[in-house]
């Protein structure tokens, strides 16, 4: 991994302009085998706000929301420079320099795939999943903690008499909101969202759209999307992934 | 011309097809008919009534029955030996080696899946007789030695399959739990291996069928044509592989050589149980995976 940046330049962004921003990143740019994805790119997003990225495909929109999950670190290859800060309740994060696990990072900022992933389970063990994960164990308050989340997915009501029933059998846009519950079930504080209704129908799509504005009251959500009047639906902010960097949109 | 090459290489795979099957069909009635008409209570107790045999009370002589129990205890053993060494070194070519070590390993394990079980017999009867003399009296060819043998034979099964197996997951479904917060050991136990479970079950069942039809190796470390019930790892046994090459090696009588055929038909009906066995448990992992 390559680094450029200082941490001084975090400590000051501490302190001065960077108090209400939930995600801060300074000149990032991301290269995989000697080729560059996207550079320079500089960006502020404020707390409970839904920041849309769109472009062309295969500019690496998908990259740059794992970057903010170090998810692409699982991919082998690729690397990252420049400054990611995040701030949690505990203060701002430089996640490629502070000693933070990417387990605990990934639990802070949840992740919703294009293709709805869900685990071959029950709906109910899909959605513990992730409080599995962490070490939780107590049965009662579980089945609680389930119902919650799948009730801020809107999602509770359509499967309350199935819980133990193979989640694959759902429908896809109920697999998606699963997939939604499952990543709410950590109460992350940043939530990225890659093309989430670009595999539903419009139904579906209007669904995930209606919780996407609930889901603002929770987390930061930064999405991709590939619908120009989805994002003007639902995004406060919209950035475009063009010429290798993103610029913000009118 | 295209459409008649295309014709003809459906017609090719299929004729192929059809033609194994008959083989199989032919090989498996023929071994059927010929050892159902052998087959009878007293070929596999002898004299001695069934309860007591099977309870252990009177030694059987002149049946198969220790030649089933011999075998059954062979193939278990071996699988008990392969099953968790190989998953252990599947998951570290799949999930931690290098891309160099992952080929050179890979390359070395097909390697020794080709390996003659004859080397592998004769090694280990160079160690048995090694450890004969390390342990005078105690230690000479037996139940265990067999078993480590056969279980390093079938080990390369075991370790390609659960290999392959994991390696052919969707990288969607390798993503989904690194995504949640899963650490590296985490996605590896509670998603990749139960989603690979019919892979690796394959893996272990053809290591079955090997370990259970396999002669060369019990030959030189520890079977012998007449032993009773071992009643411990470390004695000599009877297994029914080794009691078919015996008898229709040395057969006198027409009878004599139905009763290898009997075995035969025996040892399938012992190798379908066990893969059975397996099947089963690999439906009730899978119930256990989605449902619990």
């Amino acid at each position: 991994m390559v680094w450029n940046g200082c941490w001084r330049v975090a400590l000051c962004f501490d302190n001065d302009m960077a108090s209400a921003s939930k995600i801060i990143t300074r000149s990032l740019a991301f290269s995989y085998d000697k080729k560059t994805l996207f550079e320079s790119i500089d960006l502020e997003l404020p707390e409970h706000c839904i920041a849309a990225v769109t472009g062309p495909s295969g500019a690496g929109k998908s990259t740059f929301l794992t970057v903010f999950n170090r998810l692409w670190q699982e991919f082998g290859g690729g690397n990252v420079s420049g400054t990611v800060l995040l701030r949690f309740a505990d203060g701002l994060v430089d996640i490629y320099r502070e000693h933070l696990p990417a387990s605990e990072l990934r639990r802070r900022v949840g992740m919703v795939f294009q293709k709805p992933n869900p685990l071959p389970m029950s709906i109910h063990k899909n959605v513990a999943f992730p409080l599995r994960l962490a070490g939780h164990r107590k049965r009662g308050e579980m089945d609680h903690l389930v119902e919650k989340a799948l009730r801020k997915a809107h999602l509770f009501e359509e499967v309350k008499d199935r819980l133990r029933a193979d989640a694959r059998a759902l429908s896809g846009g109920q697999q998606q909101r699963l997939c939604i519950a499952r990543a709410l079930m950590l109460e992350p504080e940043i939530l990225l969202l890659d093309e989430p209704t670009s595999s539903l129908d419009a139904r579906s799509c209007g669904k995930i759209e209606e919780l996407l504005d609930d889901l603002k009251q929770s987390c930061t959500v930064l999405m991709v999307s590939h619908y120009q009047d989805q994002v003007r639906r639902v995004a406060d902010l919209v950035f475009e992934m063009t010429d290798q960097t993103l610029i913000r949109s009118a | 011309m295209i459409r008649f090459a295309e014709r003809f290489v459906v017609f090719f795979s299929l004729a192929c097809t059809a033609l194994l099957f008959f083989c199989i069909a032919v090989v498996t009635v023929y071994v059927l008919w010929r050892g159902l008409d052998a087959f009878s209570i007293s070929l596999i107790f002898g004299g001695v009534d069934p309860l007591d045999a099977l309870l252990g009370r009177r030694p059987v002589f002149d049946g198969l029955f220790p030649a089933i129990v011999g075998t059954l205890l062979l193939v278990v053993s071996a699988i008990v030996v392969a099953a968790p060494v190989g998953i252990a070194t599947g998951i570290y070519l799949a999930d931690y080696a290098s891309p160099r070590w992952r080929v050179t390993l890979s390359a070395l394990f097909d390697v020794l899946a080709g390996l003659p079980s004859i080397v592998i017999g004769l090694a280990g009867f160079t160690i048995t007789i090694y450890l004969h003399r390390l342990f005078p009296g105690r230690i000479g060819p037996c139940l265990l030695i067999s078993a480590l043998s056969l279980g390093f034979l079938v080990l390369p099964y075991v370790i390609r399959s659960t290999q392959l197996a994991l390696e052919s997951l969707p990288a969607t479904l390798r993503l989904t739990a690194p995504a949640l917060g899963a650490r590296h050991w985490q996605n590896i136990y509670r998603v990749l291996l139960p989603a690979s479970t019919s892979g690796i079950l394959g893996g272990i069942i053809l290591a079955i069928g090997r370990a259970a039809e396999d002669t060369a190796v019990i030959l030189l470390t520890g079977v012998v044509a007449s032993a009773g019930l071992p009643r411990s790892l470390l004695e000599q046994y009877e297994a029914l592989p080794f009691f078919i090459y015996y008898i229709s090696s040395q057969y006198t009588t027409t009878q004599e050589l139905e009763m290898g055929f009997a075995a035969a038909f025996l040892l399938l009906v012992l190798c379908g149980s066990l893969f059975l066995l397996a099947y089963g448990l690999e439906r009730l992992l899978a119930r256990r995976f989605v449902f619990r």
